[in-house]
């Protein structure tokens, strides 16, 4: 007999998601986790897109956008 | 701070920090950001034109112009010193009737003709070099003698001791005056005012440099317009017009500098009612020169300019231009 984690009878066994669980910030692309139709028990970490600012001698601030490495 | 710099990894998304705005050089009441990011109001007044009434060009004295830049060709601007040792006829004097006659014996010498104004008083001075006659005398707008104004007996006067003369220029009939003294007299000046003050060589206080000669003329080498230098070859935008009556228009593209290149403009302090000026406005030939006016008047004769076919105008005769403060 199936069950899924709530106890119902499902007929069928899901399997675990293995990850990752910690993904870097993209500014290029759209990463996706393959998590359909998977048990996921573990939270998922998405790390910030890095924004820094610097004065500069022309008497501004310099803005610099970067990904999380 | 404004932020004047924006970087997507390693692509620009905006640099303004190699940018020039700046409130004066931004037309009037128009917005940007100038290399650091902070908003600029433009200030700049476009196209400005200074028209003529008849043969007065006349810059109002609160004009907003406080940096106006005419091509002209100055003449005569002496500084207080009006005394041309340089120009000097050498070998000669001047009698008291009047006589040029050569000096055989003493190195003696004459100025050019000097401009005084009648009712005026000028003062003559230097340090005797030689015991000789120095004599001060009137001519009138022909260039004509009139009259011996004062002088010094050469057997009054001793070598080293300082001599002065102060003249009254009659009401009528004087518009010139030449001095008669000695080659190795020194410290000669010639000024306006009844008493002497410290002595200037001519043409100290003039922040025009003379540089090269054309014909009688003296000129600058090099004016540099916007960043381009000009010289024979050179060019500049025309800044004169003239209409069908004979009015002559400067229009003063102000969003662009003029400035002598090497050199500084004479300011107007040192202008004086006495210096003439020649205003070319425009290149080919010659070269021209600067000078900055903040509220003057200036008078405009005869002259002639010529359009070419380019709508340059070519300078055929000079403009020649009294300037008197308003």
């Amino acid at each position: 007999m199936i069950f899924n984690t709530c106890g119902v009878e499902t007929g069928e066994s899901l399997p675990i998601y293995a990850g990752p669980y910690s993904i870097n910030s993209s500014l290029d692309t759209l990463q996706t986790l393959s998590t359909s139709g998977k048990i996921l028990n573990h939270d998922i970490t998405v790390n910030s897109i890095v924004i820094t600012r610097t004065a500069n001698q022309y008497g501004g601030i310099t803005v610099q956008i970067e990904e999380a490495s | 701070m404004g932020v004047n710099q924006v970087f997507l990894k390693n692509e620009t998304l905006i640099d303004l920090t190699q940018d020039t705005v700046v409130a004066n050089k931004l037309a009037s009441g128009y917005t940007a950001h100038d290399r650091s990011g902070e908003s600029v109001i433009g200030t700049l007044q476009l196209n400005s034109t200074i028209t003529t009434s008849g043969t007065h060009i006349v810059i109002p004295p609160n004009s907003t112009w406080n940096h106006l830049d005419i091509f002209g060709i100055p003449e005569g601007v002496t500084g207080k010193n009006a005394f041309n040792v340089s120009a000097c006829t050498l070998g000669y004097y001047i009698s008291a009737s009047g006589a040029v006659s050569r000096d055989n014996s003493n190195p003696s010498m004459y100025t050019e003709l000097i401009p005084v104004d009648a009712g005026q008083s000028y003062t003559f001075s230097g340090i005797c070099g030689l015991k000789g006659n120095k004599r001060i005398h009137g001519y009138n707008e022909n260039g004509t003698w009139v009259k011996q104004l004062d002088f010094v007996n050469q057997n009054t006067i001793n070598i080293g001791s300082n001599m002065l003369l102060t003249v009254t220029i009659p009401a009528t009939g004087i518009r010139y005056v030449r001095i008669s003294c000695s080659q190795p007299d020194e410290d000669l000046q010639f000024e306006l005012g009844n008493s002497k003050t410290s002595y200037e060589e001519f043409g100290s206080g003039c922040y025009l440099q003379i540089d090269s000669y054309l014909g009688s003329h003296k000129f600058n080498r090099y004016i540099d317009f916007d960043g381009h230098k000009l010289n024979a070859a050179g060019y500049s935008p025309n800044m004169l017009s003239i209409d069908s009556t004979g009015n002559v228009s400067i229009t003063v593209f102000s969003e662009v500098d003029y400035q002598v290149y090497d050199l500084d403009p004479i300011l107007i302090s040192n202008i004086s009612t006495r210096d003439r000026i020649y205003i070319l406005g425009i290149y080919h030939p010659p070269m021209q020169y600067t000078y900055t006016i903040d509220g003057l008047q200036a008078v405009v004769p005869d002259g002639t300019l010529a359009i070419t076919e380019d709508g340059i105008y070519d300078v055929t005769s000079y403009q020649s231009v009294q300037v008197s403060v308003s």
